[in-house]
This record gives structure tokens, sequence and C-alpha cells, in this order.
């Protein structure tokens, strides 16, 4: 499915993609609110954590609300709001640390590829972020 | 609330491990911003005038400012401020990375320490958490390993900022660092170390919240845009491809300021580290320009983020080393060790020619005799300073201004220092905003006061004093606010090098005021002021303070495209003379009443 592809050796790890995601969904600079998470290293190529869109997604069987579903039109993984209990079941499953949980919520925080126009994929500077299957 | 800030300011005493959080009221951050401001006006007040920077009454104040946080531009950096061990006046430092950053996420603007722990401790903050914990175990790694180990020891999700083994032996040029980046100048690392103080680490999770989120993403885009189309060059050399143009210019530091055009300059210049060296691009957090690089050694493994055009000054053309490998390796263990590279290399460069001159000889060193060029030699004295190693150890650690005191006689000919601070690789000679910038700076010899503008001008207008003190009294008050919005000083290549109406309007989308231009003008003005004022009380110095290097008033530039130039001091007079005047300030240098009650600082005349 389509997912964020990063390229670790364009990555410069300024963590804007983060400042731009997390003041897009929840309207303030919140790194850990961020879909997206860069991980820059002292002396090594930065790492990057985002949900991958599983074809066969552990968070969606993970999940037992069945909130978690695919996306056919923008060929992703979606959360349905409201059928989601917050049991955080799917962030535990994740294999690739692509989901997180925030206190303020009730929901994790997941990539939707802003709905088919990823905002970190406009603003990374470096080019080093790109929607991929 | 006040939007773009976290409200809280955290105070340290860590004789009686006791915290308390202050909360400042709107008028606090109006009035001080952040950054330098929060410092400079923790220090005054914290201070009584004559204490001694390594005691345990001293205080050491780190900050962020209302921009830290968000998407604006080289937001990441830190300031770290405290009376300098090394000068005795003001040391304000800053570095970049995330740590301001992850400061402000964990519900702090800056936090103000003082006393001194019963033994080493760490601070550290977990958003409303705040803990002294135990560091004995720490004490003595050096700074890349002491941030694994805390961050094994709680989450690598941690920023942290340490000491190395120089702030704990107390050199008075130890840094600061977090990552691989210092804050290098002045001694913070000493005053730290000085109260068992080995590292702070901080996880935050909260909000930083703006007032009006479009504008911001709008100034944002604008600006990335310009970075884009006008600083490609930095973009793929950071600062290293100063050497060749300010080699060109005449102003490269070479053997101790004997010259100013470096014949081998060629062979540690930009394009060689980016075709030889260059491993990775690197960024501060929340900066699209990414001017941060990491080089390797080719002759044996070393990797150094690094090294800046300071350091291919300072442990290139200065001390006569055209070996990359050699600079690079010696960028690398400075920063494991926690050391200033422009102090600890002008002092080096000032042994090789004290050592030429016959000042120095092997009896007064450790028995070996350094010359320009010894690259060996380079790195045993950075590890002899770094270490506090020995007699000649703890000569060369208190610096240029030390070791002439020392010495006596004509040995102050030779140390390149402005009130006891080693000058960087912009050179007052060829520079006359240079020379009365450096001349005035609260805190000595720092390029980050005055800001070199000259470089373009042709030789003529260069070597003119005309317009110079103006010069210098507008890069101050500017780079005084961007120390304290915080903001990196290379957005001065977008806006200009001084306070311009984007900086209102950046302020105001974030905090929601209705700052003027000329209300941000007085902001930077009234920092830059308050400094001086720290600086007069601490030194008992005004005018007879505002001095350059012996050098660069006495010895025209003998060749290269800026031959014939230097800053006689009768010149350096008369630019003083406008100088004050411009600031509001009395021939003798000290700021009147009327301009420190045009600036609200009555309460300090």
């Amino acid at each position: 499915m389509n997912h964020i592809v990063f390229d670790e050796k364009k990555c410069a790890g300024c963590n804007l993609c983060e400042l731009f995601c997390s003041s897009k969904w929840y309207g303030a600079f919140n790194p850990k609110k961020s879909s997206i998470r860069i991980k820059p290293g002292e002396y090594v190529d930065p790492k990057c954590s985002v949900c991958l869109q599983c074809d066969d997604a552990p968070c969606m069987e993970a999940c037992p609300t069945e909130a978690l579903v695919v996306d056919q039109d923008l060929d992703i993984v979606t959360l349905v709001e409201d059928l989601c209990i917050g049991c955080k079941l799917c962030v535990k499953a994740c294999p690739y640390d692509g989901m997180y949980w925030h206190r303020d919520y009730k929901r994790p925080i997941k990539c939707n590829l802003c709905e088919g126009d990823p905002e970190c994929v406009n603003i990374c500077p470096k080019e080093a972020l790109k929607v991929g299957d | 609330m006040v939007y773009g800030y976290a409200g809280k300011i955290l105070h340290i005493d860590l004789t009686k491990r006791k915290i308390d959080i202050e909360t400042p009221k709107e008028e606090f951050y109006r009035k001080w911003l952040g950054g330098n401001g929060i410092i400079i006006k923790n220090l005054y007040d914290g201070m009584n005038k004559g204490t001694d920077p390594l005691s345990p009454e001293a205080v050491s104040v780190f900050a962020s400012g209302p921009l830290s946080g968000t998407l604006a531009h080289g937001s990441g950096r830190t300031h770290f401020g405290s009376k300098s061990p090394l000068t005795g006046i003001l040391a304000d430092s800053s570095m970049g990375g995330a740590f301001s950053a992850m400061l402000k996420y964990a519900g702090y603007d800056a936090a103000v320490i003082k006393g001194r722990a019963s033994s080493p401790v760490m601070l550290v903050i977990n958003n409303d958490e705040v803990e002294i914990r135990e560091a004995d175990r720490l004490w003595g790694v050096k700074t890349i390993e002491t941030q694994h180990r805390i961050k094994k020891e709680l989450t690598s999700e941690y920023k942290v900022a340490c000491i190395g083994p120089s702030g704990e032996k107390l050199v008075p040029s130890a840094g600061i660092l977090s990552d691989t980046r210092i804050a290098g100048r002045g001694g913070n690392g000493a005053v730290w170390g000085s109260k068992n103080l080995k590292a702070v680490a901080i996880y935050g999770d909260k909000d930083v919240k703006v007032a009006d989120l479009e504008k911001v993403k709008q100034l944002y885009k604008e600006f990335a845009e310009k970075v884009n189309e006008n600083l490609k060059g930095m973009i793929k050399y950071g600062t290293t491809a100063l050497v060749m143009s300010i080699n060109a210019a005449g102003g490269y530091g070479t053997r101790n300021m004997q010259e100013e055009v470096y014949e081998d300059a060629d062979k540690i210049s930009g394009d060689v580290l980016h075709d030889e060296h260059f491993i990775r691009h690197r960024s501060c957090f929340s900066c699209c320009l990414h001017c941060a690089k990491d080089f390797k050694v080719n002759k044996w493994e070393s990797v150094s983020e690094g090294p800046e055009y300071e350091t291919l000054y300072s442990y290139g053309g200065m001390v006569g080393n055209n070996d990359l490998d050699y600079l690079i390796h010696g960028d690398r263990i400075s920063d494991e060790y926690g050391i200033d590279t422009v102090t600890v290399g002008v002092t080096i460069s000032m042994v090789m020619e004290l050592m030429e001159k016959g000042i120095l000889t092997e009896k007064d060193t450790d028995g070996h005799t350094y010359k320009f060029g010894d690259k060996e030699g380079l790195i045993k004295l950075i590890k002899i300073i770094a270490e506090r190693e020995g007699e000649f150890g703890e000569l060369l650690c208190k610096g240029t201004r030390a070791l002439a005191e020392h010495l006596g006689g004509d040995a102050y000919k030779y140390a390149f220092h402005a009130k006891g601070l080693e000058i960087p690789g912009h050179s007052p000679r060829p520079l006359k905003t240079m020379s009365v910038g450096y001349a005035t700076s609260p805190r000595g010899g720092s390029h980050h006061d005055a800001r070199p503008v000259d470089y373009p001008l042709p030789w003529e207008q260069r070597n003119s004093i005309m317009g110079k003190a103006q010069s210098a009294v507008t890069t101050q008050n500017w780079t005084c606010l961007g120390d304290s919005l915080v903001v990196c000083h290379f957005l001065e290549k977008i806006y200009g090098v001084k306070i311009v109406p984007l900086h209102s309007e950046w302020i105001n989308a974030i905090t929601g005021w209705d700052t003027t231009f000329e209300e941000v003008c007085a902001m930077g003005e009234r920092i830059y002021n308050m400094e001086r004022l720290f600086t007069i009380r601490e030194s008992g110095k005004a005018r007879e303070g505002d001095t350059l290097p012996w050098r660069a008033m006495n010895e025209p530039i003998p060749s290269g495209a800026s031959k014939g130039m230097y800053t006689p001091k009768k010149e350096l007079d008369a630019m003083l003379d406008e100088y004050y005047d411009i600031r509001g300030w009395d021939r003798k240098g000290y700021p009147t009443k009327e301009t420190l009650k045009r600036l609200g600082l009555e309460e300090y005349s």
C-alpha cells in the first residue's frame, strides 16, 4: 500500500516534518503528537519511524473493534475514530514503532498520508520523504 | 498563558537540593523576551558584584526563547550564561541542536542554577517531574559517552547537555555540549563543573502553541524558499567555504595573526573537506538550512561534526596546520573533553609564536618545542590544556591574557584577545566594524555581538572608520534580539544583519502581542545595555576596558588583499566616541541615566 518512504542518506535530521505534522493535525508544535518521528544520532544517519501501511497489518489484526480498516481510495490503513475504544493494542502490536499514543488523546496517532497530500513530503527541505508503494 | 512561552522558569539550588518554579508575568517576557534577555536579567539580579564565578554563589542560566520549539528557522539553539571564569565578565554562549526545544516541550522557558552539590549530580527533567540525581559514575566520562550512558539509563528520547573532563577540572574555557554541539565560549562548562553539575537531561511531550499558526507557517515558507534560492553554497559547504573567501579578503588569521593570508588555505578548504572528508549533512532542530556536516578523518578512525569555520581558523591557519585529518581529529577530541576550540587554538598559536621569538623555551614547556605547523604538537597541546595537565597545562588553560600576564615583558603583544576572550576568525584589522565591535562587546572577543559585515566593501571603504560605529551598534542590537528570540544568526543571510519589521511579525504571530518595529528594536538595545552594565560592574571598567589586542592596533597587515590595514588607537578612540554617542552613553563608556530610563532600566542607573 502507499506509505511514506524515507531516505536516510538525504535526511539531515531537522525534524520539521514532525512540527508540520503535529501542527496540521493537533494545532500545536509537539513532536510527540506527530505521526512521523525522526531520530538524529551522533555521527550516524537519522532513523525514521512512521506507519508503513502494511498489507497484512498487525494493528488491524490486533484491533478488537475493527476500527482500523483499509481505505481503498487512498490505499492506506485508516482509523475510524468512532469505532476506536482507545485500548492501545494497535500501538503495542505495531512491529515498526509506527503508531503512537499521547496522553492528551484517547486515540492512537497514526499517519493517514494527510488524506492523500502528505504535509511532511511537501515541506521536507532535503526531499528525504516521498510516497511510495 | 502567553503564546510561544511555557510560562515557567526553573530555579535550582544545588546546595540545598531545592527546586522552585517561577511563573513570570507577561510584562517580564515582553521586556526580556527570552534567551540572552532572561539570562542577563538573572545574572545581574542573582549575583552580588564581584562574585567568584566558580563559587556556589555564582549563577548559571540556560534559556530558550519564544520561538524555541516552533518551526522558526534555527530555533533549536540554546543559550547558556554565567559570569566567565576566563574573563571575569559576561559569558554567554549558545549551541545548536534541539536542547532548548525539548526544554520548552517539558514546560520551561529557562533554568537558573546556583549553589554547589556535595557530590556530582545531574538534573533530570521529565515534564513536571524535576529531580536532582547522583552522577558520581559519570564523573570523568567524556561528553559523547556521557550522553549515551544517560540515554541508556533513562530513554533515548531524552536530550542531554553535559560537561566533559575539562568542565570537571574547571578549565576556564570549558563548554557545555549536547548531541555534537557545544556552547563553547567563555567557560560555562567550568561553572557547571564548580557546581558538581555533570549533566541536564530533559524529556517533554507538551505543546508549544502559537497565536497565529497559519501566519507562522506562511513566514516559514517564505523564508525557506529564500534559503533554497540564495544559500546554495551554505547548504553544500556549511561555514567551511569561508576559509577560501576570508583568505582571499586578506583576513584569515595565520600564525597567530602575524599574517592574514595563509599560503596553504587551499589544503584545508571547503572543497577539500567536501570532496575528501564529507559524510553527511546535519541540521539543528527546526532548520531548513542544515549547514552542519559530519566529516571523517582519513588516516585513522575518527569522525567529527565540523570543524566549522572558526575551528578551521584556530586549529588551521593560526597554528599553521594544513592537515585536515589532524584538524578534524582536534575538533573531535575538543568536543569529547568539552572545550572551546577558539580559545584553545588561539592560545596554542600564541605559544608557538612565543617559542619562535624565544620568549618561551623548552624549559617553560613540557620539554617540547612547539613550532607553527607542528600538527602532532597541536593535538598534544589540546590534550594538555583540556586535561589541565602539569604546570604547563595549568598555565595555558587560563588563555592568552593570563599567559601574557604570567610572562610579563613583551608577551602581551602576542596575546590575541579582547577583554580576555580570544578573538575568532573575523579579524578586527581588515574589518573596522569588528574593531569597534570587539572593543565594545560585553563578553570581549565574540563575533556574535557585532557581525563581520565589512567583507564585501572595497579596500578604501573597509579601511575607513566612516559608518563603522553605527554598523557595530546596528549589528549588536540585532544579535542581542536574535539571541533572545532565540534564532540562529544565519537568519541574517535572508533578513539582513539588523532588526527588521519581519522580526516583529514573527514575534506577534507567535505571542499574539502587538509589538511594533520600534519596540522590537528597543528590546535588542535594552538587553545589550543590560549586558554592558553587568560587564562594567564585574570588571570595574568602562571605556578603559574597550580596547583591542596590541597587534590589531600597532601592526599593519603585511600582505594580501587587506595589506596595510590595522586600527591604530586614535582610530579606535574616534570610533568609540561616535559609538558611545550613538548608544546614548557618556564618553567614559557608561550608559547615561536618560538612556537607561528610555529603555526601562532606570532601576539600574
